[in-house]
């Protein structure tokens, strides 16, 4: 799996302004909804906010990894936000967090989740990883970034 | 120097929620530990080296342990990986 094979351009957002964590991921989910990726954007929002429950998906370094499991998704597939400023997350480092990958899957798809995970892992990993998606000034450069590497 | 192996038995593999729990355990030691699968290696306190790995149920992880609290580090690696994964 590549980066390329589940992200497209048209599920960047750069430098976003939202008010809450809430507010992020109801606009992630509407882009994916609006990409056609998924059925329901209602069903699919509640099975992120079921796991945010369980526990923030903060990593740390202002980077945060939501995701759902649910049949209102056609496919693995994700979308990435740029928060300006960041939002309080929870995370333990108690970094406000700017960079948003939401995960979506099906539901038996557990592998196509963890390499999701770990392509998001191999990008915002590398040394100044974070830093390097935030300086992107388009989606369209965002998106070059993600996919080439 | 410890190392120790364990074949995953969760259907989710490592992913974040287990990533995030591991690399608080490992943090709580003084020692480096690694964590290895199918030849790549990570540093099991950062969680985007953990993550990096995609290892999945089935896989065998291998952590090696070093350090002044090596041998306790690697009872507690052993028994949270039991414990959670």
């Amino acid at each position: 799996m590549r980066l390329s094979d589940v992200l497209s351009v048209n599920c960047i957002s750069l430098q976003a302004s939202c008010q809450s964590r809430f507010e992020a991921l109801r606009r992630l989910t509407g882009m994916l909804a609006d990409a056609g990726l998924i059925y329901s954007k209602s069903e699919f929002l509640l099975s992120v906010l079921t796991r945010e429950e369980e526990e923030p998906t903060a990593l740390g370094q202002g980077v945060a990894v939501p995701h759902g499991r649910s049949a209102a998704v056609k496919r693995p597939c994700m979308a990435l936000m740029t928060l300006t400023p960041g939002i309080d997350y929870g995370a333990a480092d108690g970094l406000p967090v700017r960079i948003i990958f939401l995960l979506a899957t099906p539901p038996d798809a557990a592998d196509a989740h963890l390499q999701m995970l770990a392509l998001v892992a191999g990008l915002v990993g590398a040394p100044g990883g974070p830093e390097k998606l935030l300086a992107c000034r388009g989606a369209q450069e965002l998106f070059q970034m993600c996919v080439s590497f | 120097m410890k190392e120790f192996g364990y074949v995953l038995t969760d259907p989710l593999g490592i992913h974040a929620r287990p990533a995030g729990l591991l690399v608080k355990e490992a943090a709580k030691f003084k020692s480096s530990v690694k964590i290895s699968k199918a030849g790549k290696s990570a540093d099991a306190k950062r969680i985007f080296g953990v993550m990096g790995l995609q290892a999945k149920q089935g896989d065998t992880v291998t952590f090696t342990v070093e350090g002044e609290d090596e041998d306790a580090a690697a009872q507690a690696l052993d028994a949270f990986m039991k414990a959670n994964l």
